[in-house]
């Protein structure tokens, strides 16, 4: 796939403003859609194969018939743009280069499961995305393009721009939705669900800003023509972030199923240092299992061949590491991170991810004891699938991931005190 | 007809209403799983990951109190899965945990111990350093927090938000730098607020007024009721070395739920500190030389004849049992017929839609169904005491009130202090006492065994836990005494027989029997209390701060 | 460093004050401030101004929930002062009807929120995993001489407060920093970083 879809306004002059996107095609879309049904929308997108590009990779029709057919509550579709696992910067790029794509996805999306309000809950950092977004709602709406009475068809949508303030799990969409209603970001209960009682505990749907940028282009070209991108179940065009140990990193727009090397050699430029080899990549953003440079020959990059290689596409975050990087300091980054992010609510994730970051600080300090590396990974194995939400899991596996696949490098550090790598 | 579904647990049949949770569908098959942070009072937060269960067909443990349970549901509690997953919870609990125990006042009640023995791992692995906090903070008049020792089950900001609805307590920073707290500048100061120390599992909060005074096992808990209020919620006086170190809520869905306040709940103290009559005392001069019990009666009982109906009266506390009020009954009616008595009104402050009464005396209900002139408004105690004050009450007969402290009390003092008639049978050395003519020992509270009658009508025991000091005795033994003196035959040899008799002889009393006030109480029929549904347990919000 | 002491199997025994950890960095020991009436020590702050509570208003009034604009009305008090002291903390917990304590609660929960005074500019440097192995570490080193001050603290002149934090979604342009609300990004080689501080008032 050439065409650029996603990505077709960035790097245009006043691509953010809507008389440049209007003047490229934006906003067909959505005249059209306003004058449809919404079941016809969902069921166009549902058709499409659209999975939710925020982690999960939950198929976006199927999230959105989840809503009750009927129910006298109001009905909220919340926009997740608390764009915060490390590698992922793909959210960030299309609301400040094409907000009015982004805007444009999100009413048609509300229209397509009958929510009158969008909330878009943006992470506290991006002041500018933030920024983008408001100034593009405003826009649109002296447009008609928001509002009660959308183009004069009777369809009403109003979007809430909403900062976040720091804190990760409030991409979680239970903790999302309890920092939208003016709590501490501790991810509820499931069950009940969104769509049965989600915002102020009425019908909700969270979907990712991504996602939701693919869906005017489905509207405009069909969910058969979607379909001719990418793979089986695996459909559309995905941004890929790149960072890392990489000549050009940034985001590239490519069809879902791409190679993992010809995203690294071709469009990141491969590695930055001529000296130095491919040591491992994380594919998925920080909570994805790593993957050793030799597993990498072959790696669709895609949800259900992630998967299979028991890591995942989650964020599409891809971070390369050369021959320079310990991976037991690379580790121990990743955990300080998951440690400083955990919300603290439930036991096994508050007490563990920093069991496990002090283990493998310690390890990296050179204080590390024998029995340390089984230690770390009972202790991960009793963190998994205990906890209100899967922030324990995400922490667990990309740590199991390193210790497993690099476990020569920690027992090394045990043995010798000290890491054996020269500085970088 | 409430639906009702059927499931298995551990291998027992239980049938529970549709909608109860599988923690509770357990207890009712007997096998409660370990838990911090799950309460029956308190909305489900399901953060402690304590309670897993195994359920056939889902793939992952679920936490037993967040699942609702379903017809058909096979559960196990004590798979070799349940048991690696509670292992491995408690092990991240004890992780952070200080090892504090030869200094904590939870330990032999701390769960954190017991399901370390029963659930846990014999080794701890945890080799880091441990988070430190602040640990001797006190957030409150009668509350310490220790946040080293916090397991973050959440129980005592619920129950700050749910309950007391004051919101003072909450939970700050993030992750395992999470800490329990109050606002700056402010405390944990509501009327309630010992109630969190007995639902913490561990000993992060303790009480002020018990910390370090006695470990628990030396404890014997005598159930009992609280008689600082007309409430009479249901408690566990925690007695050793024959003195009580602590009372605490027992469990009572008709009463008062899980809960009590700290003014009941330090309502003991007063029986530790004030000063106690010890011996029966007849005024010698300006002092007081000790006499005999019998002698003691036999000048109460010569008092009241000279007097007669028209000089006597008696002043009864509704803090005295339905036993002791009835010997008073006989008095009046029997022994010295007409005689006057008044059971004084003490009320304080507005009843506060929860557990507080403005009513603070334990038995007024039961003084009312025993027939007794309760006094609506102070009228009856106004008018006796003016009588008093002019002279026309020479003998008084003052049983566990504080005249001093009565409406124109302080008149008859001096009326009738010098006359030598007022007969003060009471606990303590109270503000009348030094003008009393004769003084008795009285036992105090935890040194007797009766009946209270609650304000809904709820006859409840309250029992002995102590023996009573020096003397002391309870009244209806010391009136018995008088009586016999008067001749009336009123030999009882303990509360019971009393009580079988006023349920022989009171048509409220009806088939009311020492045994069947066992445990939660009896609802008196006569005063339609079986008929009132409980007492619902809401406290309307405060001014100001709604919502926590 | 650690010592082996006989009779324990060989295992190496940690020193007992953490901070003779070698690598221990300060921020993984929390010797926090008391739970008691000190609290979280915030800053007593002012009491805000009507423009700020006719904006809090405003944003109560938007949602369908007043509490879903706490956190909107915290970012005003902390636009008006620089941080989120008591005095705020009280009124907009009135305001909306929760309890304080709540407010402090959420409060303490985002990093965003400041409860004591920073430098006038503040440098948040990104250390997570992408900006680390692209030097960010180096960056911080750098900052740190350059500034004389460590990770957390403010400049004697009161200009620069310097800290880390994690991921800011910027890690195809690797290292970077958030200076206020600006993002500062591509800053290698270091000299990026000294001319960026060099041009600030």
């Amino acid at each position: 796939m050439t065409e650029k879809l996603l990505t077709r306004n960035v790097g245009v002059a006043g691509s953010a403003t809507l008389a440049v996107y209007e003047q490229r095609g934006g906003y067909q879309s959505l005249k059209k859609a306003v004058t449809l049904p919404p079941e016809s929308v969902a069921d166009e997108v549902k058709k499409s194969g659209l999975r939710g590009r925020g982690g999960a990779g939950f198929p976006t029709g199927m999230k959105w018939s989840f809503m009750p057919k009927d129910s006298p509550k109001p009905r909220y579709l919340i926009v997740n743009a608390d764009e915060s696992e490390p590698g992922t910067f793909k959210d960030r790029l299309l609301m400040e280069e094409d907000p009015h794509l982004c805007l444009e996805g999100f009413i048609i999306s509300a229209h397509a499961i009958r929510a009158k309000t969008v909330f878009v809950y943006v992470r506290g950092e991006f002041v500018k995305p933030y920024r983008m977004m408001q100034a593009a709602i405003d826009e649109a709406r002296a447009k008609g393009y928001v509002g009660r009475n959308i183009l004069g068809s009777g369809v009403g949508c109003e979007v809430v721009m909403h900062r976040g303030a720091g804190a990760y799990i409030c991409g979680e969409e239970t903790a999302l939705m309890e920092s939208l209603e003016g709590k501490r970001g501790y991810p509820r209960l499931k069950p009940p669900f969104p769509a049965v009682a989600g915002l102020y505990g009425c019908p909700t749907t969270i979907n990712n800003v991504e996602t939701l940028a693919n869906v005017p282009f489905i509207l405009e070209r069909g969910a058969d023509w979607y379909l001719t991108i990418g793979r089986e179940k695996n459909t559309g065009p995905k941004l890929y972030c790149l960072s890392g140990h990489l000549k050009k990193p940034g985001v590239y727009e490519a069809p879902l199923g791409t190679q993992l090397m010809t995203l690294v050699n071709e469009m990141g430029g491969g590695l930055w240092r001529g000296d130095r080899k491919l040591k491992a990549i994380i594919p998925g953003g920080a909570s994805a299992a790593v993957l050793t440079s030799a597993e990498c020959a072959d790696v669709p990059m895609d949800f259900d061949s992630l998967a299979a290689r028991k890591t995942m596409l989650g964020s599409a975050g891809v971070m390369v590491l050369d021959d320079s990087v310990c991976m037991v300091r690379a580790l121990e980054r990743l955990l300080r991170f998951f440690a400083h992010e955990s919300c603290g609510q439930c036991t096994p994730c508050r007490v563990g991810v920093d069991w496990i970051h002090r283990i493998v600080k310690r390890i990296e300090a050179g204080d590390g004891q024998t029995g340390d590396c089984e230690t770390l990974l009972d202790v991960c194995d009793n963190m998994v699938g205990k906890t209100i939400c899967v922030f324990s899991d995400a922490a667990a596996m990309p740590a199991t991931s390193f210790v497993n696949k690099f476990r020569g490098e920690f027992d090394d550090h045990i043995k010798q005190g000290r890491c054996t790598l020269p500085e970088a | 007809m409430p639906e009702t579904i059927r499931l298995t647990i551990d291998g027992k049949q239980v049938e529970v209403e549709k909608g109860t949770s599988v923690i509770e569908a357990a207890r009712v098959a007997g096998v409660m799983p370990p838990h911090y942070c799950y309460h029956a009072g308190l909305t489900v937060a399901g953060n402690c990951r304590m309670c897993l269960v195994e359920i056939e067909k889902m793939p992952k443990l679920v936490t037993s109190c967040t699942t609702q349970a379903g017809d058909g549901m096979v559960v196990l509690t004590r798979s070799e899965k349940v048991k690696k997953g509670v292992a491995g919870v408690e092990e991240f609990l004890l992780a952070n945990h200080p090892l504090d125990c030869p200094i904590c006042d939870q330990a032999g009640e701390c769960r954190l111990q017991e399901y370390s023995f029963k659930y846990g791992k014999a080794d701890g692995r945890f080799r880091e350093h441990r988070m430190n906090f602040k640990k001797d903070v006190e957030v409150g008049p009668h509350v310490v927090l220790d946040s080293e020792r916090c397991i973050m089950c959440t129980r005592c900001v619920r129950f700050c938000d749910e309950i007391t609805k004051t919101g003072e307590l909450g939970v700050f920073q993030r992750g395992l730098h999470n800490e329990i707290g109050i606002f700056p500048g402010r405390a944990l100061d509501n009327a309630y607020s010992g109630n969190v120390v007995d639902i913490c599992p561990v000993g992060a909060l303790t009480l002020k007024e018990f910390r370090f005074r006695k470990r628990v096992w030396f404890i014997r808990d005598v159930p009992s009721v609280c008689g600082a209020c007309a409430t009479g919620c249901n408690v566990n006086v925690g007695t050793g070395e024959n003195r009580i170190y602590r009372l605490t809520p027992r469990e009572n869905p008709n009463v008062n739920g899980w809960w009590m306040c700290d003014e009941g709940r330090l309502s003991y103290k007063a029986t530790l500190e004030a000063p106690r009559i010890v011996n029966p005392e007849a005024r010698a001069g300006s002092g007081f030389e000790t006499i005999r019990l019998p002698d003691a009666a036999s000048r109460v009982a010569d008092r009241l004849r000279s007097a007669g109906a028209s000089g006597a009266a008696v002043i009864a506390s509704a803090n005295l049992t339905v036993e002791d009020l009835w010997i008073v009954k006989r008095l009046v009616a029997e022994a010295i017929p007409s005689l006057r008595a008044v059971v004084p009104e003490r009320q304080r402050g507005a009843d506060d839609g929860f557990l507080i009464r403005a009513d603070r005396t334990a038995n007024r209900k039961g003084a009312e169904l025993l027939g007794f002139d309760v006094d609506r408004g102070g009228a009856s105690t106004r008018s006796l005491l003016a009588d008093a004050a002019a002279g026309k009450i020479t003998t008084l007969l003052v049983l566990g009130e504080d005249l001093s402290t009565l409406p124109g009390g302080v008149a008859v003092l001096a009326a009738i202090g010098v006359t030598g008639g007022l007969v003060v049978v009471d606990p303590f050395v109270n503000g009348a006492a030094p003008h009393a003519g004769l003084r008795i020992p009285a036992a105090a509270y935890g040194e007797f065994e009766g009946t209270y009658v609650n304000v809904t009508g709820r006859a409840q025991r309250v029992r002995r836990g102590v023996t009573p000091r020096a003397s002391s005795l309870p009244y209806w033994q010391f009136l018995s005494l008088v009586l016999g003196k008067l001749g009336v035959a009123a030999a009882f040899g303990a509360a019971p027989e009393i009580l079988k008799e006023i349920a022989a002889a009171v048509p409220a009393f009806a088939g009311v029997t020492w045994t069947a006030l066992r445990g939660s109480g009896l609802p008196l029929a006569a005063s339609g209390a079986a008929a009132r549904a409980p007492a619902p347990l809401g406290l309307p919000a405060p001014a100001g701060a709604a919502r926590g | 460093m650690s010592e082996t002491r006989a009779g324990t199997g060989g295992l190496k025994v940690l020193p007992s004050d953490p901070r003779q950890i070698p690598g221990f960095a300060a921020g993984s020991v929390a010797v926090r401030g008391p739970a008691g009436p000190e609290g979280i020590t915030p800053d007593p702050g002012g009491p805000l101004s009507p423009e700020s509570l006719r904006e809090i208003d405003r944003l109560i009034a938007l949602y369908p929930d007043r509490r879903s604009a706490l956190l909107p009305a915290l970012w005003v008090a902390q636009k008006e002062q620089g941080f989120v002291g008591v005095k705020p903390m009280e009124e907009i917990a009135a305001r909306i009807g929760v309890s304080p304590a709540f407010v402090a609660g959420v409060v303490s929960f985002y990093t965003m929120y400041q409860t004591r005074p920073a430098g006038k500019y503040l440098v948040q440097v990104c250390t997570t995993l992408s900006c680390y192995l692209r030097g960010a570490d180096k960056l911080v080193g750098h900052l740190k001489r350059r500034l004389g001050v460590d990770v957390g603290g403010t400049t004697a002149d009161g200009k620069f407060t310097l800290t880390t934090v994690e991921c800011l979604g910027s890690c195809g342009t690797a290292p970077m920093l958030q200076l206020n609300d600006d993002f500062h990004e591509k800053l290698d080689p270091i000299g990026k970083v000294d001319a960026l501080l060099d041009s600030l008032k």
